[in-house]
């Protein structure tokens, strides 16, 4: 049972991306994102890619059950459609955190050490079922592991 | 490897300028940034301590200290971070920069720009004299005027004046920094041989002596 990335060394994660050629790839996805997702998904990824110890929870969580062995990647990006004077009455009413939208990216250890593969993203909604991603996620990681130029070094930014 | 390095750094600052040209990415990943590099100082800052332990060193509620390492939900006010900065020692600095200047904070995401240590009087000394010592040419004569070992002893990450120096010859408190205290201090010759820069990496026993630059008067 693989744990939460920990290094053993001072090697920092790099990140790979599954990329068959051409398109399909997360790029696809991310490239398709609202100008401050991406920059919220470029902030977090950079952040993980410097953390030797330890990736914090609030940021990367393990996958049990449909989702194993995969793992996801957690964005949360505020909302936009509020001015600050409605963002401050909510947040005094304690809804700031409903006042997220969530950004989820599946991917898995691998398939190098000290790799992170990222296989795809999506916009988390409200009881949001992880199973059809899922299941795209973990056959692209099959793809990864058979054939390992599927997924080739990306960077954030 | 510092060249594979220097590459992919320097990769890093011309996508993230090209990304940085539009407006609403540009102030997003500001915001972004920020609260991402805040959330990783307070984890880095706790250290092994439990969130709980970490919050009574710095008069907080365990479930603020959690808050406080959360991205998506830290948005502490600037007093609460100068009473964080005041409970472990260290200093804090807010302020508006042009991008050029923000660039090259978020270039520096190591370990020690994360969890940077608390104060030090003698490092805090030592630094102060080295900056003004370079900024006035004292030292230029020891590495030439645009040698990079005088960038860095610029920046006071390289060379240090030797805390012999500091304790026979100068008492950083008890010095004026105006013009004329510091073109005394470079005129005196006696003192000049004194004036040991050490490198943080050297064998030991190798001093490097520094010496007044010639055009001084």
């Amino acid at each position: 049972m693989a744990g939460r990335p920990v290094q053993k060394s001072n090697d920092l994660w790099r990140f790979k991306c599954y990329d068959p050629g051409g398109q399909g790839g997360i790029h696809d996805w991310y490239d398709n994102l609202p100008e401050d997702v991406q920059a919220e998904v470029d902030a977090a990824l950079e952040t993980l890619g410097n953390t030797r110890g330890e990736w914090p929870t609030v940021l990367h969580e393990r996958l049990r059950g449909a989702c194993y062995p995969l793992a996801e990647i957690k964005i949360e990006v505020d909302q936009d459609d509020l001015d600050d004077e409605a963002r401050d009455i909510r947040e005094g009413a304690g809804e700031s955190e409903d006042r997220k939208n969530h950004y989820r990216i599946l991917g898995f250890e691998g398939p190098g050490r000290r790799e992170f593969t990222l296989l795809c993203g999506f916009k988390k909604e409200n009881n949001s079922d992880y199973g059809p991603a899922c299941r795209s996620a973990k056959q692209r990681r099959e793809g990864v592991i058979k054939d390992g130029q599927r997924a080739r070094p990306c960077n954030f930014p | 490897m510092a060249n594979v390095l220097d590459h992919a750094i320097s990769h890093r600052l011309l996508r993230l300028a090209q990304k940085l040209r539009k407006k609403k990415y540009r102030h997003s990943y500001v915001s972004a940034h920020v609260r991402q590099f805040l959330a990783r100082q307070m984890r880095a800052l706790r250290g092994d301590d439990s969130q709980e332990e970490f919050g009574k060193r710095i008069g907080k509620a365990q479930n603020v200290v959690s808050r406080l390492e959360d991205p998506s939900r830290a948005s502490p006010n600037i007093s609460t971070l100068l009473e964080i900065a005041a409970k472990t020692d260290r200093a804090l600095i807010v302020r508006f920069v042009d991008f050029q200047t923000f660039l090259q904070f978020t270039d520096d995401q190591s370990e020690t720009a994360a969890a940077p240590p608390p104060y030090k009087e003698f490092e805090v000394d030592e630094f102060a004299w080295n900056t003004t010592l370079s900024k006035n040419g004292y030292m230029q004569g020891a590495f030439g005027a645009q040698s990079p070992q005088s960038k860095n002893l610029l920046l006071g990450s390289q060379y240090q004046v030797s805390s012999s120096f500091m304790k026979s010859n100068l008492d950083p408190l008890s010095q004026s920094d105006d013009e004329p205290t510091l073109r005394a201090i470079a005129k005196k010759p006696p003192n000049l041989p004194q004036l040991m820069l050490t490198q943080s990496e050297r064998p030991k026993g190798q001093l490097l002596t520094a010496e007044p630059p010639e055009t001084r008067q």
